[in-house]
């Protein structure tokens, strides 16, 4: 009986499938029994010397045959699939803790990143910024911020000479002359930039450093003004619970003159040595634009008044980030430079 | 800047408040108290003793063995001082106590190892034990002024006064609190004790009381003893002089030296220790002549002349110039005045006669004879250089001369010399109150504005309406106002009169400040600004820059931010690799064409930078020590001499150098040194995309090689010009290329590839433009190789403008993928291969417009360079 040798073959096939162990013996199976010329075909193409009864009968079974070796094979084929992955996933295992690629991206400098702070804080308030020559003139260096010749505080103002009248400029408050003889208020810039002091370098002193002026000039500006523009700057820059202290200070310029301090960041106010034992840092020097100051540029002290501010971004980094030596940011070693990316 | 040793300032006020608080409230009011010193906080077992007796040490020639008590107990104690004496009480210290090791400090200072102050820094410690010296117990240790950290006297024991109790701990005798004061230039008045004392006074409410001055004068006529003409007059304002004759020199009471060396002042002997005393007390410097060396009896104020000699007490010989001031006798110059005494005339051991003097002088010129003669300002000319009260001349000379009579004995000349031409008259000062909420932003009732004026002794009289004033009783004449500025009916206005003491105080702005500074800048309230906006504008310059690290960054380079000011041997560095004839032409080493400082720390930092490249090539030196692959980029100024311009151009310019191994050591990059190295095209690239994301144009750029006479630090045949071509213009945007093998070397740079690049940073803002934005469409891409083959020195910029000018607008793409020399190419040939990527715009491209176009490209390079094709 033909039926028989179908399900002969069938158990057979069955069989054999069981017992491929890859794709490639798969595919023999494959052709050997569904192929077009497998062995189910055969039983087809036999077909033709049987009796028109026995016909729809043996074409059934070969069906049957058909769809049973069809679907195990479409099992096998997944299971064996499954399991070349498995091996393949086990294969390509690795040791996760071994470094990644390198990538290699540089990084500003950290004063680059004090500037990017500041500038930040002070454009949220309305200042823009501006820029001034570094070789500057005594005039606007000194004369016109009220230091004259023979004024004491020069001799706070080590200063690099080219000539009598030329210099390398000692703070960035000569901005505040520029920019006021260019612009009538409402003022409200700062000026980042270079300064430099001829003076001995040693842990806290650099030739040249970075310094930020920051003025403010329009008709009734008062010292809370200021108070309360600096406080909300030292805040967002060292903390919001940051404590802010004002005192008085001196700067020709100015007048009254005042200093910004905040609660130490390392001691929070105890006392150590980083704040000399008296709980404050001091982080900038301001304070209420001088009359004369005013009048030097044309502007009436009697309408307007105005504060003005300056900061060392190099001291400002300092604290935050815990550097004992001021040299470190202008030697320019990578290995300092790459701890602030 | 001054040492205020609490014990003497309570001479002249009760202090209320704690050292602490003292220290708070002071540098909140503009006095800033850098630190407070406790002298005695460490003085644990030293007590006073009394020495019993004084023998010679039997086996040592040098010291001295002493018997002492400490009223308890008899200690042995062998020294090396032989300045007590039996009875005499001295500070002892017993086993355990700590003391400042002075023989150690003195050799550490002797060696070079300590500059300046001897007990500043960390101090060296002992710990006294007993011991034998020289076969003696030593059960103790008379201690020196150095040890216990008062002053840096060591030549002997300290004595202490006949009532020290004997046993006591010496911190009862001699310990003490000092406010170290560090003053800013307006407060010139604080530079004393009385100062000080008025300071704590307005502070705290206690009144402080001026010293008590009586002078017994008994001798004949100081106009007979003394003449004094000011010459001089606008150097000199005021010149007061009175003698004392008969005065026996000799040590200052104990109290006296205990004060002036507290105070960080030498004590030298009673008369000169008085005059020093006054100052600190007083604030107004004096100078004590021996009145004996004055020739003639005359004394003129006058400009020194050109060349004429003075020996100072510190035994310098100066050679003067007019600008100089003198107190000149009849013969020759005795003191340069304010500044420091003649040797010729100073206080001698032997002096008999003394005349005293207490003067007031020009500001700027002591301040400019002190700093230019001295490399330390004098006590009197710090003073001096700050202004000093002009009524305090004969007030100070009266209480000095007091002083000498009563501790170096003498009989005082009847009267005063005082040459006062021009008397002071009280500054008086109209203030509107309306000013304090202008300027403070805050209300303060008139009462208590003038509360706090008068606590700082300026006389306030309010304005009535009628206009009039008046200060208190002791002012006779009532002033009647004319004001245009301010209303004066409405009774918000004072009139203030100044203290002769408060030169600082000219404006109305000064008194605004002194209110704030009572009030209490911590109390003045926090408000964010108001107002009208400024025009808003945007800073190209600080745009540019931001973007320029953004894309560097992100291109691997870091920031560095080097010194402008540089050297000259560094400059000449960059030349090295140019023969002498091409030299003059170079105009950054030619030290005619920078600008040069007057007055350089050192010729290391001397001339402002015409370039960034000696800076950045330094950078890398010294980075290269530490690290193979260094990539570094720097934004700064170069400062250009301008003709007939006082102040340079100051260009905003970029550099960049890259060296070392291209990839960093890694797993992938195990072998550094045989690694490929960073070079001209990793820099290029660096410098094509930079330009490309700042919005220049790709088109509008070249890069064309360069002569070694363009930029002779460069090597000749690895760099190129960068130029841009707007608007039928060619402009030179820099350079990029790489270093010239002698100047590595020049700057110690191992002997490898450096990469630099300068670009003019100023010129960018103006040349960025918008490229018109390419629309992209999803219709397929056809791409294209083409291999084209030239002559080896056929530039391939050219080559690839040319593919791009003829592929139009459907190649939207041309990448150099291969160059190749060698078989089956011909010698002296090379291949360029090509990947052209045509992007069409509305229909999908032909494979026969492919090929036209193709084939135009290919007719071009042919008829143009002389190209064949391969493959
Ligand atoms: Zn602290």
């Amino acid at each position: 009986m033909i039926q028989d040798q179908i399900a002969e073959m069938e158990r057979r096939a069955l069989a054999e499938l069981q017992a491929t162990s890859d794709l490639v013996a798969l595919d023999e199976w494959r052709i050997k029994y569904l192929g077009k010329k497998g062995e189910l075909t055969g039983f087809l193409r036999g077909m033709g010397g049987l009796s028109p009864v026995e016909r729809p009968l043996v074409g059934q079974a070969v069906n049957t045959a058909k769809n049973i070796l069809e679907t195990a094979v479409a099992e096998r084929t997944e299971r064996l699939k499954s399991a070349a992955l498995e091996v393949t996933l086990t294969r390509d295992k690795v040791d996760v803790t071994l470094p990644g690629r390198p990538v290699q991206v540089g990084h500003v400098h950290v004063i680059t990143k004090v500037f990017r702070e500041i500038i930040e804080a002070f454009t949220a308030m309305g200042f823009q910024v501006a820029e001034g020559p570094e070789v500057e003139l005594d005039y606007y260096n000194f004369q016109q911020l009220n230091i004259p010749p023979g004024h004491p505080a020069r001799s706070m103002h080590d200063t690099f000479y080219f000539s009598e009248s030329v210099l390398l400029r000692t703070h960035t408050s000569p901005n505040q002359i520029r920019v006021m003889e260019k612009q009538k208020p409402p003022v409200r810039i700062i000026v980042p930039g270079k300064c430099y002091r001829s003076e001995a370098t040693d842990a806290t002193h650099e030739f040249m450093f970075m310094q930020f002026e920051g003025l403010a000039v329009d008709r009734d500006i008062t010292l809370a003004d200021l108070r309360g523009t600096l406080a909300a700057f030292a805040r967002r820059m060292f903390g919001e619970e940051r404590k802010v202290r004002f005192r008085c200070d001196y700067f020709p310029y100015v007048e009254p003159g005042v200093d910004l301090s905040i609660d130490c960041l390392i001691c929070q106010g105890v006392g150590c040595r980083a704040c000399k034992y008296s709980g404050w840092l001091e982080i900038l020097g301001a304070g209420m634009v001088h009359p004369q100051v005013l009048r030097n540029v044309d502007i009436d002290p009697q309408k307007y008044s105005g504060f003005a501010f300056g900061m060392g971004p190099e001291r400002i980094a300092m604290l935050k980030y815990s550097i004992d030596d001021i040299r470190q940011f202008y030697r320019n070693d990578l290995r300092f430079l790459r701890q602030f990316a | 800047m001054i040492k205020v040793p609490l014990s003497w300032l309570k001479e002249y006020i009760d202090i209320t408040w704690t050292p602490e608080q003292l220290a708070a409230g002071l540098t909140l009011r503009g006095l800033e108290v850098e630190s407070l010193i406790r002298i005695g906080a460490g003085w644990d077992k030293v007590v006073v003793g009394q020495v019993l007796s004084v023998e010679k040490h039997p086996n040592a020639d040098k010291l001295v063995v002493l018997q002492a008590t400490d009223g308890q107990q008899q200690y042995q104690i062998v020294t090396g001082a032989w300045n007590l004496q039996e009875g005499d009480k001295f500070p002892m210290a017993l086993p355990g106590a700590k003391l400042i090791d002075g023989h150690k400090l003195v050799d550490e200072k002797a060696a070079g190892k300590r500059s300046g102050d001897l007990l500043s820094g960390d101090l060296p410690y002992f710990t006294v034990k007993g011991g034998k010296l020289r076969g003696l117990d030593s059960q103790a240790v008379a201690v020196a002024h150095l040890e216990l950290g008062i002053s840096e006297a060591f030549d002997g024991i300290v004595v202490l006064g006949p009532v020290a109790p004997v046993g006591a701990p010496l911190q009862e005798v001699l310990g003490d609190t000092i406010l170290d004061i560090d003053l800013s230039p307006n407060l010139g008045r604080a530079l004393s004790m009385i100062g000080i004392a008025r300071e704590v006074s307005a502070m705290t409410g206690v009144p402080y009381y001026m010293p008590r001055i009586a002078v017994l004068e008994e001798g004949p006529s100081v106009a007979k003893k003394i003449k004094v003409e000011i010459e001089a007059t606008d150097l000199c304002s005021r010149f007061s002089m009175m003698v004392i004759e008969g005065v026996k020199i000799g040590p200052s009471p104990e109290w006296m030296q205990r004060y002036l060396r507290a105070a960080d002042q030498p004590v030298i002997n009673n008369i000169v220790d008085i005059t020093n005393y006054v100052m600190l007390e007083l604030g107004q410097p004096l100078h004590a002549y021996d009145y004996d060396d004055i020739h003639g009896k005359q004394l003129i104020i006058r400009r020194a002349k050109a060349g004429e000699k003075v020996e100072t007490i510190d035994h310098v010989d100066h050679t003067l110039n007019p600008n100089v001031l003198l107190v000149a006798d009849a013969e020759r110059g005795v003191c340069l005045a304010g500044v420091m005494g003649g040797a010729d005339s100073e206080i001698k051991d032997t002096t008999v006669n003394v005349a005293l003097e207490g003067a007031n002088w020009n500001a700027f010129n002591i301040r400019k004879t002190a700093r230019e003669m001295f490399d330390k300002v004098s006590e009197a000319a710090k003073r001096f250089e700050r202004t000093v009260d002009i009524e305090l001349t004969t007030v100070a000379i009266r209480r000095a001369i007091q002083l000498m009579q009563q501790y170096a004995g003498g009989r005082i000349a009847k009267g005063i010399v005082d040459v006062y031409p021009a008397p002071h008259s009280h500054k008086v000062l109209e203030f509107p109150l309306t000013e304090i909420r202008r300027v403070l932003g805050i209300e303060i009732p008139t009462k208590k504005v003038v509360e706090m004026l008068a606590a700082l002794e300026f006389d306030v009289a309010r304005v009535r309406t009628d206009g009039t004033y008046q200060f208190g009783q002791d002012d006779n004449p009532t002033i009647i106002v004319v004001s245009e500025e301010h209303s004066l009916r409405d009774g918000n206005t004072l009139m203030v009169r100044v203290p002769s003491y408060r030169n600082d105080v000219t404006i109305v702005a000064d008194l605004v400040e002194e209110v704030a500074r009572m009030y209490g800048y911590d109390k003045i309230p926090e408000s964010p600004l108001r107002g009208e906006l400024p025009p808003q504008f945007t800073n190209y310059a600080i745009l540019v820059d931001e973007q320029v690290r953004t894309i560097l960054t992100g291109c691997g380079l870091s920031e560095v931010i080097t010194y402008p000011i540089v050297s000259l041997d560094d400059l000449k560095k960059l030349h090295r690799a140019v023969s002498g004839a091409d030299a003059p032409s170079l105009h950054w080493s030619n030290p005619n064409q920078l600008m040069k400082l007057a007055n350089p720390l050192s010729t290391e930092y001397e001339y402002m930078r015409p370039t960034l490249i000696s800076s950045m090539l330094k950078t890398l030196s010294e980075n290269r020590r530490f690290i193979e692959q260094v990539e570094i980029f720097e934004i700064g100024q170069v400062y250009l001499k301008r003709e007939g311009e006082l102040l340079p151009e100051e260009r905003r310019t970029l550099a960049l150098a890259i060296t070392g191994p291209r990839l960093p050591l890694s797993r992938y990059n195990p072998n550094l040194k045989e690694a490929e190295r960073l070079d001209f095209f990793d820099l290029k690239g660096v410098v094509e995309e930079l330009l490309r994301r700042l919005d220049i144009p790709a088109k509008q750029i070249t890069y064309e090689p360069l002569t070694p006479s363009d930029s002779p630090l460069l090597h000749p045949g690895r760099a190129a010009g960068v130029y841009l071509r707007q608007n039928g213009q060619k402009l030179k945007l820099g350079v990029v290329g790489e270093v010239h093998p002698l100047v590595v070397e020049a700057f110690d740079l191992p002997a490898e590839r450096v990469a630099i690049a300068e670009l003019d940073l100023a010129a960018v803002p103006a040349l960025m433009q918008r490229e018109i934005y390419q629309t992209v469409t999803r219709l397929p891409v056809t791409t294209q190789d083409l291999a084209v083959i030239v002559d080896d020195d056929t530039p391939a910029g050219g080559i690839q403008q040319l593919i791009r000018e003829t592929g139009g607008n459907l190649l939207t793409d041309v990448t150099l993928f291969d160059l190749y020399r060698g078989k089956p190419i011909p010698e002296g040939k090379k291949s360029l291969a090509y990947r052209l990527t045509f992007q069409p715009l509305e229909k999908t491209l032909t494979e026969d417009e492919v090929t036209k176009l193709r084939e135009k490209i290919e007719k071009r390079l042919t008829r143009e360079v002389g190209a064949t094709f391969r493959g």
